[in-house]
């Protein structure tokens, strides 16, 4: 892990070259769009996640119409069951002329919706050198996270449980290695249920949580935004700061070890 | 640092005027040296910023800055980071050792079990065609030169062999001239039928020479930056190929990319600012590990020690106690890392740090030409070469064996197999 | 015959338009979509000079909230 204990003042994630204040990310799925405005704002988030679909015609509602100015619009692969798939909904995506970032997400399994890291791997390296900033979702493992970072990946996203679930850090200690081995923004996505789970995760070192079902499933989605906002402020302020000394439990033995040193 | 007490120029009476004219001139007058910093004709350059990342953490490192409550934080955490790793090395942890040693007990048995590696070097050569001044083998060290035929390179090994040891260290005072790639391949190649795990420690040398020796059946290549200061290495490496600075640097990760299973790494502690050089020794592994995860990394820490001619030179302030806790920030930054304790320590020494951190040490060991047989059986040989340095330990294969096995560890020859 | 959105549509009541003609006669907004004519992507600009021909398969793309869900 590279040194990350710095001035707070200038504490910015930055992703392909851009810098964000907030390391809070916004998904826009499963609540009322008329919400997204004052999600955004309590949520003092920087980032929304976006998905690309068949227009048609009876609903005219622009969704990009709810998203406040200033915002960054992170357009997600979802639906695509392979790298080619993935591609396409990319390239049409920046058409849309929001941008040049996208999320990668490649699953072809329905009932867990869990990444598909090969196919992932393979997306990230075109969209890579057609100069997409690529934030690919992914199943937490040390090797692929490895291949998205030579394959130029903009950050790594590793699951914390199953999309949608609400469980929580089921993969901790594997999104850990990724924060201590990998030399990108880690930004743990999925699975993350409550503040509670977002704060760890960002005492954990991660550089960002992306969250939405929580919000969306949540009696008041702005205010739960904001719950989140100050939780991953908190965490992130944890790990800056360097957490505190845990007492050891129980007794210690009694030859000292360096005893033999002259 | 108490530099005064340290006398390195040594004049041998043998030395012809003209030799010993430019000696002196080497020493005394800086501008009579050649660039340091620059590549010779015949030395690749790769692209590589891992030299600059490291130069710029040890030229940044404070080590006074660092407080009881940033090492009592480093020692609480789970995993350690480079700035927990530097608050370790500084002077304020001195008083944690023992909490030291108790997590980095912890942390090699994790990793390691209760194995030691126990393993043997064989110097085939002592030419060399550098001015190091703290070195035996300097070329202007009156000592008796020699290399090793390959008959007699067979012969030694076999003697090793015959005493149970599977893994080697082939090693070779650093001269192009009188020990080519070649000669070393052909050793190598000698040294497979014997032993199944063969590391070198030899000359730096370029991608596509590495890729040859790992051919003849090298493994493991370990190249010792000596000081990672390259203005204090340019005071002490006055003369020759070594002299480049860079070149050495670049050495493991020539080795790696040649397809090399593993690299070991060190400071000669005792020669510059210790703490500093031991943070640039461990950021080295720390930084090739993540740019090659692959790759055995290994960590070595000699001290300085006497050589023949000159019995003062010595580790100046790097103490029993400061290798110790150099050891200890090591195995806590590093766990997975390979620490070998050579025969320059005691067997006091060593029987307490394999208990600690330390997971590999020789055993049988001569830095000397071609007499392992006259120092195992005792007969005479009169011709072998000089030695490098003094050994400390000269416990035989079996003894280490043994000593290891009554201090509750698990002694283990070689468990790898060359693919 | 004409697929747009996966539905398919009489040749002779598209073939011949832009798509920024059909796209406004048929209700979407030509500012919130992306056009996708036989696996290209038409660049906004091109709306009013690409033609519609028989056989095209076209999608008519826009933003909405979510993922995978």
């Amino acid at each position: 892990m590279e040194n990350k204990i710095q001035d707070k003042k200038e504490d910015k994630l930055i992703l392909g070259g851009h810098e964000f204040n907030s390391r809070f990310i916004l998904g826009s799925g499963k609540y009322n769009v008329n919400l997204i405005k004052a999600a955004v704002e309590q949520g003092g988030a920087e980032i929304i996640t976006l998905a690309l679909r068949r227009a048609n015609t009876e609903n005219k509602e622009n969704i990009l119409d709810f998203i406040p100015k200033g915002v960054t619009l992170l357009p997600n692969t979802s639906g695509a069951r392979n790298a080619e798939e993935a591609v396409r909904i990319a390239r049409l995506s920046r058409e849309m002329g929001c941008g040049d970032f996208v999320k990668i997400e490649i699953m072809h399994d329905a009932k867990y919706l869990l990444p598909d890291n090969y196919e992932t791997v393979k997306a990230t390296e075109i969209l890579a050198k057609e100069g997409f900033v690529v934030m690919p979702y992914m199943y937490p493992d040390l090797n692929v996270a490895r291949d998205l970072q030579n394959a130029g990946a903009a950050c790594v996203m590793p699951l914390a449980s199953p999309i949608g679930s609400n469980n929580g850090l089921s993969t901790k200690a594997f999104i850990q290695i990724l924060i201590d081995e990998i030399d990108l923004p880690i930004i743990v996505d999925a699975g993350i249920g409550k503040p509670s789970q977002a704060c760890e995760a960002m005492e954990m070192g991660a550089a960002a949580v992306m969250a939405n079902t929580a919000i969306a499933t949540a009696g008041n989605v702005p205010a739960m935004a904001e719950a989140f906002k100050k939780a991953i402020e908190a965490g992130r302020s944890a790990y800056l700061t360097g957490m505190g000394r845990v007492l050891a439990r129980g007794g210690s033995a009694s030859d000292p070890l360096t005893g033999f040193l002259r | 640092m108490n530099e005064e007490n340290q006398v390195y120029f040594i004049d041998s009476d043998q030395l012809p005027p003209a030799a010993l004219e430019r000696k002196h001139k080497l020493e005394q007058d800086p501008s009579f040296r050649t660039d340091y910093m620059k590549y010779l004709d015949d030395m690749e350059i790769i692209d590589s910023d891992i030299k600059d990342k490291v130069l710029k953490a040890m030229d940044e490192y404070d080590y006074d800055s660092y407080t009881a409550a940033d090492v009592e934080r480093a020692l609480s955490k789970e995993t350690c980071n480079i700035e927990d790793f530097k608050a370790l090395l500084s002077p304020a942890a001195a008083p944690y050792l023992e909490q030291m040693a108790r997590k980095a007990e912890n942390e090699t048995k994790k990793h390691f079990g209760n194995t030691v590696y126990i393993f043997t070097p064989i110097y085939i050569a002592n030419y060399c065609q550098n001015y190091c001044i703290y070195c035996g083998f300097n070329c202007y060290n009156n000592i008796h030169r020699k290399k090793l035929s390959f008959e007699e390179i067979e012969h030694e090994m076999k003697v090793i062999a015959d005493t149970g040891m599977e893994e080697i260290l082939i090693l070779t005072g650093e001269s192009r001239k009188y020990s080519d790639v070649e000669y070393i391949g052909e050793s190598v190649k000698i040294a497979r039928k014997y032993f199944k795990n063969i590391g070198i420690e030899i000359y730096p040398v370029n991608v596509d020479e590495y890729r040859y020796l790992h051919e003849c059946g090298v493994d493991y290549v370990t190249v010792f930056q000596e000081t990672y200061n390259p203005v204090k290495y340019e005071t002490l490496h006055l003369l020759g190929h070594k002299r480049v600075w860079p070149y050495r640097f670049d050495a493991q990760e020539r080795a790696l990319m040649a397809g090399m299973r593993g690299a070991g790494f060190s400071a000669l502690l005792g020669l510059d600012d210790f703490r500093k050089d031991a943070l640039a020794t461990a950021l080295h592994v720390y930084y090739l590990n993540r740019k090659y995860p692959h790759a055995e990394l290994s960590l070595s820490c000699p001290r300085l020690r006497p050589i023949i001619n000159n019995d003062k030179i010595n580790p100046r302030d790097v103490g029993e106690k400061q290798l110790c806790q150099v050891l200890c920030a090591y195995r806590l930054f590093l766990p997975f890392v390979g620490i070998t304790v050579s025969s320059r320590e005691s067997a006091q020494f060593r029987n307490g740090i394999t208990k600690i951190c330390a997971t590999k040490v020789s055993a049988g060991v001569s830095t000397g030409i071609g007499d392992h047989e006259s120092k195992y059986t005792g007969k005479e040989d009169g011709d072998a070469g000089d030695e490098q340095f003094e050994i400390n330990d000269n416990r035989s294969f079996d003894r280490m064996y043994k000593d290891m096995e009554d201090g509750g560890l698990q002694p283990v020859v070689n468990e790898y197999i060359y693919v | 015959m004409v697929q747009i959105n996966g539905e398919q549509v009489e040749a002779s009541k598209v073939v011949g338009k832009t798509l920024l003609a059909y796209a406004t006669e048929a209700g979407y907004d030509p500012v919130g979509i992306v056009i996708e004519k036989n696996m290209e992507i038409i660049h906004r600009e091109d709306f009013d000079k690409v033609n519609i021909a028989d056989g095209d398969v076209i999608e008519i793309l826009h933003f909405v909230g979510g993922g995978q869900v």
